[in-house]
């Protein structure tokens, strides 16, 4: 695969990487933290 | 008219433009804190052109379009390693971050941290290494003089103090407000003239057409697409060396003219949109490496290699286009200036002299006439470091580079292991944050910083490479952080609790921006 080949993929992967941080990862940890703020600790 | 003719009429609009925004932000200045957060101003879209902008500098327009003029297209793996690192970085902290330091009242990344972990020793310790950020500085005033000797034709001498005369002027007026806007502004022009590149790079511009192969074919063979690495090069000599690279501009954001953003931010709730801009933009502006590389396929020889852009623009676009060029590297340089600018005047307005002078003498350090000291101290600083910084580049000193590395690398390798584990883990401890944040500094200073000043060999790569030093000590940094943690005492509950309970509604949207905790309570000696 050429040079440009490699950055255009690994762009993409990480724009999609950083989708899922955002949307799904980033929620799931505040969740973690209401669940353990409520939970008294 | 000529060129030079169009980019001088486009350079006085521009400064008019610049001025206007601080007089702006002068007017939205009534706090020392507006004056060096803005806190919970701005929306996500403002805020991500202005953090992208910050973040790419003159390298991104003159130096990076240069190594991929020399190398070809190997080089292309920098500016895609690097804005994935800072960006990936930036997601990762620009929430939490957000929400703790918002509510801290923090005005700074080192103010924050002494902040979060309740100790005068790092706030001051990280503001006194922040201070090194003046060779930043200095670094972006020189690429601001080349750029107007290459471009206007102007003497390096007055060149010089135009440049950092502009940025000082608006930054006195308007601070964080002044930075915002007109980084945000300078973002919109840096990312056209982007976009103006990756067209002319996807269709062979100046080629008779073709694309991008078309390029490619017009190229040496040991600069072609199909060439990956070179060994000879320090920074790309093997796939470890690479790794470091990405780890060492992770916690980029970290940088206090950086990190400062985020509590600009109107909401945590508008992170993710935030998140997501600053990844396009930052990714998109990468691809001004395409401009050295087509460059150098049509046919510019033996020229230096950091004037590709300037000279390609001249030898393709109309003149009133080409003159276009010179205001956006200008955007470029003076959008990281300015938030270099506002970070180390605050680390004396705020971290030096507010959070911790003031304190010792037992005054409060929230009180309306200790705010307005910082707020005068902080525009004071803003001259000062300017001047300084002008008067330290009338002749660049040899060591410059290096110099800049205390900088940035150093600031990295300490500040994050610390910043991360506040992140992420509540039982990070003081201890631990301090036995971090001086073996990252520590490692960094042995590996690549003694012997860069001369003061013995060091062992090679990590003498010559920068990144693989920061690398591998930011990574120290962490480790020991997390160790050093597990075993020492933790935060107070209550403090943890406050700061780790999930973001309100109004957090969230940002309504309410001055419900923190007061800032006396986080004043702790270590």
């Amino acid at each position: 695969m050429t040079v440009l080949g490699v950055v255009t993929i690994t762009s993409i992967f990480y724009l999609i990487l950083t989708l899922v941080w955002v949307y799904k990862v980033e929620d799931y940890l505040e969740g973690q933290d209401r669940i353990r703020h409520e939970g008294g600790n | 008219m000529s060129v030079v003719s169009f980019s001088w009429i486009y350079l006085i609009l521009f400064c008019i433009l610049m001025i206007y925004f601080g007089y702006l932000g002068m007017k939205k200045t009534h706090t020392g804190e507006d004056y060096a957060v803005a806190r919970g101003s701005y929306p996500w879209w403002i805020l991500a052109f202005a953090f992208a902008a910050t973040t790419a500098s003159g390298s991104t327009f003159m130096g990076i379009p240069g190594m991929a003029y020399s190398m070809g297209f190997k080089a292309m793996y920098y500016p895609m390693i690097y804005p994935i690192g800072i960006y990936l970085g930036s997601a990762m902290l620009a929430r939490r971050t957000k929400k703790m330091g918002d509510r801290l009242g923090s005005l700074s990344v080192p103010d924050y941290l002494g902040d979060y972990y309740k100790s005068n020793f790092l706030r001051v310790a990280a503001a006194i290494l922040g201070i090194f950020l003046i060779f930043y500085i200095m670094a972006q005033i020189i690429a601001a003089g080349q750029m107007f000797v290459v471009v206007l034709g102007m003497p390096y001498q007055y060149a010089i103090w135009f440049a950092g005369g502009l940025v000082a002027l608006y930054m006195v007026m308007g601070g964080s407000h002044s930075d915002i806007m007109t980084d945000a502004v300078q973002g919109v022009l840096m990312l056209l003239i982007t976009i103006i590149i990756i067209f002319f790079f996807f269709t062979g511009f100046g080629l008779g057409g073709g694309g991008a192969a078309a390029v490619n074919a017009a190229l040496p063979e040991a600069m072609q697409w199909g060439v990956h690495t070179d060994t000879s090069n320090a920074t790309f000599y093997a796939w470890w060396t690479i790794v470091l690279l990405f780890i060492a501009h992770i916690p980029f954001a970290a940088l206090p003219h950086l990190g400062n953003k985020f509590f600009a931010l109107r909401g945590t709730g508008k992170t993710k949109q935030y998140n997501l801009a600053t990844n396009v933009i930052g990714l998109v502006l990468g691809a001004m490496v395409f401009a050295g590389l087509l460059g150098r396929a049509v046919g510019l020889v033996d020229i230096p290699p950091d004037q590709v852009v300037p000279q390609l623009f001249v030898k393709l676009l109309p003149a009133w286009l080409a003159g276009f060029l010179g205001i956006a590297i200008l955007s470029a340089i003076v959008s990281t200036t300015d938030g270099l600018f506002m970070a180390v005047s605050q680390l004396f307005a705020n971290d030096l002299y507010r959070k911790t002078y003031v304190p010792l003498t037992g005054q409060d350090p929230n009180s309306p006439q200790v705010n307005q000291r910082a707020l005068l101290i902080g525009r004071i600083g803003i001259i000062v470091v300017g001047v300084l910084a002008i008067l330290l580049v009338y002749n660049p000193p040899k060591l410059l580079s290096i110099l800049l590395w205390i900088g940035i690398g150093g600031i990295i390798s300490a500040y994050g292991g610390p910043l991360f584990l506040a992140t992420f883990w509540p039982k990070s401890t003081r201890t631990g944050a301090i036995a971090g944040f001086l073996s990252g500094f520590g490692l960094y200073f042995i590996i690549h910083l003694a012997p860069k000043l001369g003061l013995y060999a060091g062992s090679f790569p990590w003498n010559a490479n920068p990144f693989a030093a920061t690398g591998v000590s930011t990574v120290l940094g962490f480790v020991v952080t997390f160790g050093v943690s597990l075993v020492t005492e933790p935060l107070p509950k209550e403090h943890l609790r406050k700061l780790w309970s999930p973001p309100t509604e109004d957090e969230i949207s940002g309504i309410k921006k001055d419900d923190h905790i007061s800032s006396t309570d986080n004043i702790v000696q270590a």
